[in-house]
């Protein structure tokens, strides 16, 4: 009875104890709980940036990774209005950071996202764009990873250094890099520095994309010059079928192209983004004012070839093979 | 507390609390002084620790940024040192040598190849297309610019990106050489500074010439574009860098770019004027002196505790032996002499003081068996002497008793005389007052009757009947006297006069009498105050000269003064028969008379020494007796004397002629004895006044309700019948009349209350027998005083010093 009655106030102290940390807990597992809400156009499981998303978090911020709830919100990529209700329905069910992943989710995000702090990704101006203020101080909530890419000419110029006796090259763009880059304009002029022609053919869809690159017009260029847009992305594997079918070398946006069997990538670091993005949401989710964090740049230029591959202009000259940084 | 260091179980004040107390005081006193003294100087360590790690981490920090830069230079020098524009080494060589140079160093952005005349020759870029023979000349507002001359660094700024960059231009190889121009991006720097471990929260970061935050870790901080002119720790370096100091910044306690308190260092970086910052929060990096001072305050908590354990056991341990003695001593105090004293397991001074106390109990303890027998011895003793000592209290008891009873029976026989005298004092009151009244009629029935006769027989006869009736009066009033002296009623009326007053009277009453006698008479004038009462000095002095004048046939009588000391003696001497020596002490009492000639036994009553004896004993004044048979005696008086003043002579001037004073005057007399009446009426019409005569106050109000006059006077005797007195009869006749009308009361009565009525009424008061003389005498005083009674005071507040048979005034002594 006595060690009964002097182990009772022991006994109290210790589910005292136990509250606390169960409140603590809770207070950290659930009752403050994350919520991540990411914009995407496909499902969780075959979007690939999502995925990247979720590995550089899981890498990155592994703390946040395991807190937090991940949602994937799933929007029409040809729908403006569409995906604008989107966002709005997933901004209003108040996440802790709504993560645009495109050009047009971040505008649309911006625009309809009220206080609900959105990090973005994407290749447009996000100044010119109206997505932030200013670059240094982004203003509103909103911040990300600007992918703004003026890189057109340079790709010309080594795709010219790549295969020399090239002397017309097809631009398979869409309609948002042609209006918000100016790219005919720009690349025409670009070209003609060169000693190029240039044609801009216009695609929306991959129908768009298996047209085009279908006609007989397609075997009159000497190569193709494919900048970082969406139906590029989209259409990926379908343009490096055709190349190789026209046997004609193609210059890509990015070195997953190269991967993928495309001749020539340039780009800006595009494996920044996604850690970056990582990084970026977890400050927000710290509580860090998304409008005071400056939008950030990839710092990083990658050259990525193919030097086994041929085509009806022979194989890749040896000068752009050594400038490269990736070399399949 | 107290508990745990063992102090519970002391006794405050106790030897062993204090012991315990100053022991382990001490020995914390130590602890802490050491305690404190190795927490102040770890604390110190730990200071110049962490400044000496920042200093290594700043220097290399710096040295490794610095390398960094010297790589690409290297690079670029390197590049510097083909033939270029010989044969096979053009610009399109040129360009390849650049993209080596691009590939190898991701910082760099951009190439530019520059003739020594400032022309753009070659532009390699990441972003641009390049330019080959562009010969355009280098903008003048980029900061390269300036930059000609070997290896240095521009300014920083910026582009669209807002990455800082930085321009570095390196000299060609040769004299006259094509220099370069690249490009740097700082964010690469990021690489070098977030590399580079400050603890778990400290940081490096990097602050260019124009003080923007050019390198942190963090790549967004940099992004922002941050002017920290006015961060405090980059204002104190540059004041530092100024002053010439090598020391920027040197763990200083400053505050970090988080606004967080923190220790920083600074260095300069030697290739461009860069600061180089390492920051380590205060908590992180005290942690080690923090550490110390936790570790050392335990190790102190702890000495602590073990040091009061220790000083109590010690205490306790020291202090034992002394408490068993105190022990002890208070049994031994307490008379406990067998009590022991002994400390175990010591054999120090404890010890010896122990065994010297064991004893001094044993000295004690023989001692008090020794003084205990001789209290035993002294106790019987004491019980005789006391058994003793009762039986003469028991005798003294006795004899005690014995006295009690012999002072009870003197006591009774001292009553018994009082009462006594006291009876023979109201015996002659009364006799004095029954005899009083016949011998006042008889007086004045005779005055009148010796006026009436005109044959010189009968009027001899009506003399003789006279001196008969003077002398019952004067026999009379010797014995109201000394009944009055006896009775206690007289009380002196103390005043300081000239004595020579008084020797006048005498001298005035006395002169014819002793011519008549053909005796030489002679009083000798003094000028002397003495302390006495006029009145009773001049009786004493007029019994003695009377007595001398009464004894003395041939030869006179002298009255003189003489200073005796601080006293006056008045002497009254004469050449009489003298006194034999045997009767010297019978001479003062009552109706001793001495010599036998019929003159002698015909005047002499036996009663003027007794009262001049009564009257000076109440004066308090001595008298002596000096006397030789055949050839006279000396009585002499002696009073205090007093020191000379001048006092105003009240004598009493010589009255005027009484019976023209009184007559005209309405006389009231009230008398409820009719012969009385008749008589006063008589001599009221003798002398020529109007008398209204009454018995009773009824009557006389009647009486004076016929007449319209005034009474000018009232003579009533004290008792008037039906109870009522002589004084209300006088209120009640001055209320009808509404005038103070002067009044005169007569009465046979000696009451000691008389003469203070008297005075309250402003009356005159006589005593029976009263003598035709001296009622006129009164009756035209009182008259008097009445016509002079606003310029004077009433007659009874002067001196009374009348003789015997003159006025007597407010007799209240």
């Amino acid at each position: 009875m006595h060690i009964g009655r002097m182990a009772y106030p022991f006994v109290a102290a210790l589910v005292v104890l136990c509250a606390a940390l169960a409140a603590g807990s809770c207070d950290g597992w659930i009752l403050d709980r994350p919520v991540i809400a990411y914009v995407g156009y496909l499902d969780a499981e075959t979007d690939a940036p999502f995925q990247r998303f979720k590995d550089a978090l899981r890498r990155g911020e592994p703390e946040l990774f395991r807190r937090a709830r991940i949602e994937y919100i799933t929007g029409s990529d040809t729908d403006d209005a569409s995906l604008t209700r989107t966002v709005r329905a997933a901004a209003q069910r108040r996440p802790t950071v709504l993560v645009a992943p495109t050009g047009t989710s971040a505008q649309i995000a911006a625009r309809v996202a009220g206080p609900t702090p959105v990090v973005f990704a994407g290749y447009l101006n996000p100044v010119r764009a109206g997505i932030v203020k200013s670059m240094r101080v982004p203003g509103g909530h909103i911040t990300g990873v600007s992918q703004e890419d003026w890189l057109d000419g340079k790709r010309l110029e080594i795709l010219h250094d790549a295969f020399p006796s090239i002397r017309s090259v097809a631009v398979l763009t869409d309609r948002s890099w042609a209006e918000h880059y100016n790219g005919p304009a720009r690349i025409t002029a670009d070209a003609q520095r060169l000693g190029i022609r240039a044609t801009v053919l216009l695609a929306q869809t991959q129908e768009d994309v298996d047209e085009l690159m279908s006609a007989p017009a397609a075997a009159l260029f000497d190569a193709w010059y494919v900048p970082p847009t969406y139906v590029a992305w989209l259409s990926e594997a379908q343009i490096i079928r055709h190349l190789q079918r026209l046997e004609v070398p193609g210059v890509f946006g990015t070195t997953r192209d190269v991967a993928s069997g495309g001749h020539i990538g340039y780009e800006q670091d595009t494996s920044f983004v996604w850690p970056t993005v990582a990084r970026l949401v977890a400050r927000v989710a710290a509580g860090e004012d998304a409008g005071s964090i400056p939008v950030e740049r990839p710092r990083r230029y990658l050259l990525a070839v193919r030097a086994n591959a041929q085509d009806r202009f022979g194989l890749i000259s040896a000068q752009v093979v050594r400038r490269a940084d990736l070399v399949y | 507390v107290l508990r745990l260091v063992g102090l519970w179980g002391l006794r405050k004040g106790s030897l062993a609390r204090r012991y315990a107390v100053l022991v382990g005081g001490m020995t914390l006193v130590l602890l802490v002084s050491s305690g404190l003294s190795e927490m102040y100087f770890g604390y110190r360590e730990a200071r110049e620790q962490i400044a000496t790690l920042q200093q290594v981490q700043a220097i290399a920090a710096a040295r490794e940024i610095e390398q960094y830069l010297r790589v690409i230079e290297d690079g670029i020098r390197e590049a510097g040192k083909f033939p270029w524009g010989q044969p096979r080494y053009g610009l399109q060589e040129k360009r390849e040598e650049f993209y080596r140079l691009l590939v190898l160093f991701p910082a760099i952005v951009e190439l530019r190849d520059v003739d020594p005349l400032g022309f753009e020759q070659l532009f390699v870029s990441r972003t641009e297309p390049d330019r080959l023979g562009s010969r355009l000349e280098v903008d003048s507002a980029e900061p390269s610019t300036t930059l000609v001359r070997a290896v240095q660094y521009g300014p920083t700024f910026y582009r669209e990106t807002a990455d800082p960059l930085v321009l570095m231009h390196v000299e060609g190889a040769r004299r006259g050489a094509h220099s370069t121009v690249a490009t740097i991006n700082l964010r690469f720097l990021a690489d070098v500074v977030s590399g580079l471990r400050i603890g778990d929260a400290g940081r490096t970061y990097l602050v260019d010439s124009a003080n923007r935050l050019i390198a942190h870790p963090r790549t967004s901080e940099v992004l922002r574009q941050q002017d920290l002119s006015d961060f405090q720790p980059v204002k104190r370096a540059r004041r530092a860098a100024k002053e010439g100091n090598t020391s920027l910044l040197n763990a200083s306690d400053t505050i970090g770019l988080d606004q967080q308190p923190v220790i920083a260092t600074a260095v300069r970086l030697q290739r461009a004027d860069w600061l180089l910052f390492v920051e380590q929060p205060r908590s992180e990096a005290l942690i080690p002196a923090l550490a110390t001072l936790t570790r050392t305050l335990l190790l102190l908590a702890f000495g602590g505790g073990i040091a009061a354990f220790a000083s109590m056991l010690f205490a306790r341990r020291m202090a034992a032996p002394i408490v068993a003695l105190r022990e002890a001593t208070e049994r031994v105090a307490a008379g406990n002499l067998d009590a022991d004293v002994h400390v175990p397991g010591r054999y120090d001074e404890i010890q010896a003081l122990a065994r010297d106390f064991q004893h001094m109990v044993q000295r004690l303890r023989e001692s008090y068996s020794g003084l205990e027998m001789q209290v035993t011895s002294r106790t019987a003793e004491l019980s005789q002497a006391r058994d003793g000592l009762q039986a003469q209290a028991l005798a003294l008891d006795s004899l005690n008793q014995r006295l009690v009873e012999q002072l009870d029976e003197a006591s009774r026989r001292k009553d018994e005389a009082e009462r006594a005298n006291a009876s023979k004092t109201r015996f002659l009151a009364a006799a004095s007052h029954d005899l009083r009244q016949p011998m006042h009629s008889i007086g004045l029935l005779v005055s009148l009757l010796g006026d009436r006769m005109h044959d010189p027989e009968h009027q001899a006869l009506a003399k003789k009947v006279m001196q008969s009736v003077s002398t019952m009066e004067e026999l009379f009033s010797s014995l109201l006297d000394i009944s009055k002296l006896d009775s206690g009623v007289v009380h002196p009326n103390w005043e300081t006069f000239d004595v020579d007053i008084v020797l006048r009277r005498i001298d005035r009453t006395f002169a014819p009498q002793a011519a008549e006698r053909q005796l030489r008479f002679r009083v000798r004038p003094a000028r002397a105050l003495v302390r006495s009462d006029p009145v009773l000095l001049e009786r004493v002095l007029v019994n003695l000269v009377s007595n001398a004048l009464r004894y003395t046939a041939t030869g006179g009588v002298l009255v003189g003064c003489r200073r005796r000391g601080d006293r006056l003696g008045v002497l009254v001497v004469d050449t009489g028969a003298g006194i034999p020596r045997e009767h010297l002490d019978d001479i003062f009492d009552e109706f001793v008379r001495l010599g036998t000639t019929a003159f002698d036994h015909a005047k002499g009553l036996g009663l003027g020494l007794s009262i001049v004896k009564r009257s000076a004993e109440i004066l308090g004044h001595d008298i002596a007796v000096r006397s030789v048979v055949a050839k006279g005696s000396a009585f002499e008086l002696l009073m205090p004397r007093m020191a000379y003043l001048a006092v105003t002579e009240t004598e009493t001037l010589p009255a005027p002629d009484a019976a023209s004073a009184v007559a005209g005057a309405f006389v009231v007399v009230v008398d409820d004895d009719e012969e009385n009446l008749r008589s006063m009426e008589a001599l009221c019409l003798h002398w020529g006044c109007s008398a209204l005569c009454a018995g009773s106050t009824a009557e006389v109000l009647a009486a004076l309700e016929q007449h319209l006059r005034t009474p000018d006077l009232i003579i009533t005797d004290y008792r008037i019948g039906d109870g009522d007195n002589g004084f209300d009869l006088i209120s009640r006749l001055r209320t009808a009349v509404e005038e103070p009308v002067p009044a005169i009361v007569v009465t046979a009565d000696v009451g000691t209350d008389l003469p203070l009525r008297a005075a309250a009424l402003d009356a005159t008061l006589l005593h029976k027998p009263t003598g035709s003389a001296k009622l006129l005498a009164a009756m035209a005083a009182a008259l008097s005083s009445n016509g002079s009674e606003a310029q004077a005071q009433p007659a009874g507040r002067h001196h009374g010093l009348g003789a015997r048979g003159g006025v007597e005034r407010s007799e209240h002594r």
